[in-house]
């Protein structure tokens, strides 16, 4: 167990080697957030209720994604890509120690360090900018909200590893990264809550694994979501979880065997 | 001059060939930019028709200055794109090799990679935007000619800010993600920047020109813009160029070689 | 038991061509041309614990491959490969605690940080205690003069330094194999000498197996008894290097110091001159010619001095790579 938590702890001492450039880092991300914030605060200069959210609620989303962009949305998967091309992945398989448990060692370093920065810059955006926001109480929402985050950060970690395992097969492993970072912005709900999509479009996304990503915890969080919805939702999101999770067993075995049929 | 034009040409070819030799990916990437584009614009009109957002601007106009936001965007990265690998080259010391050839340095690091699979967006983009350019109703001969010259004065100013990164990549080598703030800051003039609120509004007109860089061809193709904007507009661009050019030539006497 | 065995070993890859210029690239749309290389073909060895054994050949001749498959990074396109027992590419726990790989061209330590961090990383993956890794860490560090550097972030590192570094996160589990690639490339050559005494006193200190390739003879000339010589992926030498001279040089080397100067042009009439320079020439003739010439020139001339030799290994070698084997 100790070999993970030594991977942990060196890859959070990494983050000190460039301290002003993961501060820029987290600048773009503030700035991101601000973007969406005051596009929405002008929708709502107007009017209410848009797409059946109040102001109160949709700014508490477009907020709150400064989080879920630490826990969920964190990774550094994508030098999995970058080891297979260059060979470095023979480091990990010549060493007694789990490929798949030292990438969650990893991934666990960045998810710490950005969720504390989050929880930082919501303090100061909230100082600064003073909005309307839903602070949830209700200690079930609350719960059901962490714990479907987590499992949406376990997705999402899924998908990237299988994105990175394209570097078996090919050098082209930044396109389809690319492609599958659009369809989290606009199909995740990083930009805006899904359900203001008209019906037909919202409920084929429902069954997509992006919805899981992000606007699912977020809106259990806002509360009020029926039984329904979180039944439906938890039961597909195990599903992408555990296909993944077959595939990802089925491609790194794959791809094992490619990588050292070749040699890099 | 030719000599510039013939390694830019050289430098173009060697571009569209890596086309080649990654065309999956790059088909991919092309996808993945249509893809954005069509997103968004689903997005606007479902923002548009379902709102009362757009301070004035009817569903057209505002799809006019998303279009004139695209133009400008792409436009910028398809010719700037060498500035995205640059704090490689000064980690890895391959800027040295640059520096030491007898052609312009800023033109090498600006112009080094110039992106033409962007070009293959380009062309329906004007399209689109004389189509609906001519659908709203204001279209004129002058204001028309009045748009080209601003977004010619927007891509200079793009131009300055690229320089501008340029300039700070060589001061201090750890910063990575300038670029991208940038292109994150930028993306605001999707929508006519009238639709925010003070002082947002200024700071995005005045300080940071976003505004300038990419609502005012716009305005100026709606007949909604007064001469003073106008004046102001080329004056800033202008400056900024200035400032830019000014910044580099600093930076270059402060270049202390990475590489060992 | 040995400690490595290799039998009828065969690594073929396929290569994909590309060509130059635009409308070659164009054509590359519909075809790629495919071509088999066989990097190592049919090789069979087997080596004993505590070996210290070299390989050798021009780039592209096997070495890398082989060592590949014998840590189990590369599966065989057939053949059997055994390493302490163990098939390598099964990748058992057991067997990769026991053995180790070092590329003069990669790293493994985390750039960032300091050598230590790497170091306590692999104490827990390799799960050794706490007195051996201790005790371990300052011998090795003591061997290569490293122990004030440790905390140093990597990147700090000269890569003589970093390379040093590189062997401690990689013995620091003392390997019963060692594998090593290149591992004096880029480094100068007082660097590249410590280096070869640290290999050779390691492996005189635990009794380890150690393979090393390098294409610097004076790596394998100063380390190895035993050498294997890879040419196209085959084997073409496999023996100690004294016997590699004995069978493979062809000409002597005779230097003599004369007394008077006499013209090359009349030295040269004797035999094959290589070099002069009053009072020094030095001949290069054929084994079976060399004592003839000798009695010649001690017939004709007032000689001061006179020696014969082998030619140099690097020679040998590279007359075997050129020309092939002739027996």
């Amino acid at each position: 167990m100790s070999k993970y938590w030594i991977s942990l702890i060196n890859s959070i001492s990494e983050y000190f080697a460039y301290r002003l450039n993961f501060f820029l880092w987290r600048l773009r991300v503030v700035i991101g957030i601000l973007i969406t914030y005051f596009l929405w605060q002008a929708v709502f200069q107007n009017q209410n209720n848009v797409f059946g959210y109040s102001k109160t609620g949709m700014l508490t989303y477009i907020l709150l994604i400064t989080f879920l962009q630490g826990l969920v949305l964190s990774t550094q998967t994508h030098k999995i890509a970058f080891e297979i091309n260059s060979g470095d992945l023979s480091n990990i398989l010549i060493k007694p120690i789990n490929f798949f448990g030292f990438n969650i060692a990893r991934d666990l370093s960045d998810k710490i360090i950005n969720t504390i920065f989050s929880f930082i810059e919501l303090f100061f955006l909230y100082v600064v900018l003073k909005p309307p926001v839903i602070v949830q109480t209700n200690l079930f929402w609350l719960t059901l909200f962490i714990f479907t985050a987590f499992l949406a950060a376990f997705l999402y970690f899924e998908i990237n590893i299988l994105l990175s395992f394209i570097g078996f097969w090919s050098k082209e492993t930044w396109a389809p990264r690319f492609i599958f970072s659009i369809l989290v912005t606009f199909l995740a709900g990083t930009y805006f809550p899904l359900d203001i999509f008209p019906n037909p479009i919202y409920n084929i996304l429902q069954y997509l694994p992006f919805t899981y990503i992000i606007f699912f915890p977020l809106k259990i969080y806002l509360g009020g979501a029926q039984n329904a919805f979180i039944i439906k939702g938890l039961i597909i999101i195990l599903f992408w979880i555990l296909i993944l999770g077959y595939f990802l067993h089925y491609f790194w075995l794959k791809g094992l065997k490619i990588y050292t049929s070749e040699g890099r | 001059m030719l000599k510039y034009l013939k390694v830019w040409l050289i430098l173009c070819s060697s571009s569209f060939q890596s086309f080649f030799v990654s065309r999956v990916g790059s088909v991919l990437f092309l996808l993945g930019k249509i893809l954005r584009f069509v997103f968004f614009l689903g997005f606007l009109v479902l923002l548009i028709s379902r709102t009362k957002v757009l301070s004035g601007y009817n569903i057209w106009e505002a799809i006019l200055f998303y279009l004139t936001f695209n133009l400008i965007d792409t436009t910028t990265q398809m010719l700037f794109r060498e500035v995205y690998r640059f704090r490689q080259q000064i980690i890895s010391g391959s800027f040295d090799l640059i520096l030491v050839k007898p052609v312009n340095v800023l033109f090498r690091s600006l112009f080094g990679w110039t992106d033409l699979l962007d070009s293959l967006n380009i062309i329906p983009l004007i399209i689109m935007i004389i189509y609906v350019a001519v659908k709203t109703s204001s279209f004129n001969f002058g204001s028309a000619l009045m748009y080209v010259l601003l977004v010619i004065n927007s891509l200079v100013l793009a131009m300055s800010f690229h320089v501008i990164v340029l300039a700070f990549g060589i001061l201090t080598t750890e910063i990575d993600h300038l670029i991208m703030i940038y292109r994150d800051v930028t993306s605001m003039g999707k929508y006519p920047i009238d639709i925010y609120t003070e002082p947002l509004r200024s700071i995005i007109t005045f300080v940071i020109p976003v505004g300038i860089l990419m609502s005012v061809p716009t305005k100026a193709l709606l007949g909604v813009l007064n001469i003073s904007t106008v004046i102001a507009s080329f004056l800033i661009g202008f400056f900024t160029f200035i400032f830019s050019i000014l910044l580099w030539r600093y930076s270059l006497k402060r270049y202390t070689s990475a590489s060992s | 038991m040995y400690s490595v065995s290799v039998k009828n070993l065969k690594r073929y890859f396929k290569v994909y061509k590309r060509k130059s210029g635009l409308l070659p690239a164009l054509g590359s749309i519909f075809s790629r041309p495919v071509t088999e290389v066989k990097a190592v073909d049919d090789i069979s060895f087997n080596i004993e614990q505590g070996e210290l054994i070299g390989f050798i050949g021009p780039n592209g001749a096997g070495k890398t491959t082989t060592l590949k498959c014998l840590s189990g990074l590369l599966y065989p396109s057939s053949g059997r490969v055994e390493v302490l027992g163990f098939n390598p590419f099964e990748r058992k726990s057991e067997f990769l605690k026991e053995i180790s790989l070092v590329m003069g061209q990669k790293n493994q330590l985390w750039w960032d940080l300091p050598s230590i961090d790497t170091f306590r990383l692999n104490k827990e993956i390799y799960e050794l205690p706490d007195t051996e890794f201790n005790s371990h860490l300052d011998q090795l560090a003591k061997l290569l003069e490293v122990e004030d550097l440790i905390n140093t972030p990597v990147r700090q590192l000269s890569l003589g330094q970093r390379m040093k570094m590189e062997l401690i996160a990689a013995l620091i589990h003392k390997p019963k194999v060692l594998f090593l690639d290149e591992p004096t490339i880029g480094l100068d050559v007082v660097m590249q000498k410590k280096m070869r005494e640290f290999i050779v006193q390691y492996n005189r200190i635990y009794n380890s197996t150690i393979l090393l390739t390098s294409h610097y003879m004076v790596d394998v000339k100063q380390l190895c008894k035993r050498v294997i010589i890879l040419n196209k992926g085959k084997i073409i030498y496999d023996g100690n290097l004294s016997d590699l001279v004995d069978r493979f040089a062809q000409t002597k080397l005779i230097t003599v110091d004369l007394c008077k100067n006499i013209s090359e042009k009349e030295l040269n009439h004797l035999g094959q001159l290589r070099s002069y320079q009053f009072p020094k020439a030095v001949f290069n003739v054929k084994k079976e010619e060399a004592v003839t010439l000798v009695s010649k020139l001690l017939k004709k001339y007032e000689i001061e001095d006179l020696n014969i030799e082998d030619p140099e290994i690097e020679e040998i070698v590279r007359t075997i790579f050129s020309k092939g084997i002739h027996e």
